[in-house]
């Protein structure tokens, strides 16, 4: 198995929407690893990065499962493990903090895998698996997984935050994942 | 900024990079990766281990830079041990550390796995903090566990070490230690 970078993305001006169009179809996986934070005056707590695959914006589309831990309130809190299971709007990464009262030095850290991207026969499945944690709360850490209901090749990703803009210390980097013709490694 | 794709020459470079490993052929105590001046070069790191360790009730230590006495590391986690799921937070620790390794009560050839995923490890001295997510895997008889955890440090300084170490005891023969540096687009 060998991994190789595709595109990078780094937030220096305000923005809540990245897209990478004209994705290599000569991988067998893609993998995109960012760290986000949101930028929300105001608002506490958290709010998901969201995905797109070829700009589909249709909600029946998607579906997520979640396992997620949290302490929710600044300073305290009681802590919640959760599993749950939506129809959604788009791919659900991760949830990013954008806790108004910590620093904004806090970032999520997010891994985010789709396997068989090009595969014609199949429903695209994800897998996410992200975290974030201040000092002392609120913090999180988690798995998502999910399916686009299409069995087109994916030729773009677009992510996006429905709140506000990312901070500028955001960043996403794209990654291709090839594997042996000969090994299947 | 404008996404940057590869184009030229610079598609033909892998991403992942083998930077350092270490195979114990006799027990010893714990490793410390000493990041080269250059290591900006890599978006990211991952470190790998195999480990088993020879004093029963001890665990895992993780931390940046020698850093052990700042309470400068925080983590949460949701872990898996037969029939239980738990979560739990720490804040302000001096240092990461996880317990249920296979030791001498477990058979011999148990050993567990841990994957450390350093996101921007290198973004610049003092911001933003620096994140980490950790999965980690064993079984102990029967037992064992498997879960997943994120770590903050804020340390105010340039990440030029890490290291995996013992909060007491030697790993056993047979503990394995891998870094691996993670290249972007430009790197």
């Amino acid at each position: 198995m060998s991994m190789y970078p595709i595109a990078t993305y780094t937030n220096t001006t305000p923005a809540s929407t990245v897209t990478f169009n004209n994705i290599p179809q000569n991988f067998t996986h893609l993998q995109v690893r960012m760290i986000t934070r949101i930028n929300a005056p105001g608002n506490n707590n958290w709010y998901a990065d969201l995905g797109r695959f070829n700009g589909d914006a249709t909600a029946s589309n998607y579906f997520a499962h979640s396992a997620v831990q949290m302490y929710s309130t600044v300073g305290g809190g009681a802590a919640t493990l959760a599993s749950s299971y939506d129809t959604t709007n788009g791919l659900v990464l991760n949830n990013s903090l954008m806790e108004a009262g910590v620093s904004l030095n806090y970032m999520t850290a997010t891994i985010f895998d789709v396997l068989d991207y090009t595969n014609t026969n199949k429903f695209k499945t994800y897998r996410s698996f992200y975290g974030f944690v201040t000092v002392p709360t609120p913090c999180q850490v988690g798995l998502f997984s999910g399916v686009w209901k299409n069995t087109s090749a994916v030729t773009s990703l677009t992510i996006y935050n429905p709140i506000n803009n990312w901070t500028s210390n955001t960043r996403f980097d794209l990654y291709g994942i090839s594997t042996s013709n000969t090994t299947g490694a | 900024m404008p996404i940057i794709p590869l184009s030229g020459s610079a598609v033909a470079h892998g991403a992942l990079i083998p930077l350092g490993t270490y195979t114990y052929t006799s027990p010893a105590g714990g490793v410390g990766f000493n990041l080269p001046a250059n290591s900006s070069i890599y978006q990211d790191l991952i470190i790998v281990c195999s480990l088993r360790n020879e004093v029963a009730g001890a665990g895992l230590t993780f931390y940046f830079n020698g850093d052990v006495g700042s309470g400068n590391y925080s983590s949460a986690y949701i872990n898996t041990n037969a029939a239980t799921v738990s979560a739990g937070r720490s804040a302000s620790q001096n240092y990461i550390v996880w317990y249920q390794e296979p030791t001498p009560y477990d058979a011999p050839n148990m050993f567990a796995t841990h994957t450390f995923h350093l996101i921007n490890p290198h973004a610049s001295t003092t911001t933003p903090y620096r994140t980490v997510l950790h999965k980690w895997g064993n079984d102990l008889n029967g037992n064992g566990s498997t879960g997943i955890q994120v770590i903050s440090w804020i340390g105010a300084a340039t990440m030029a070490a890490v290291t995996v170490g013992s909060t007491s005891g030697n790993f056993s023969t047979g503990s394995t230690f891998s870094i691996y540096g993670v290249r972007s687009v430009g790197q």
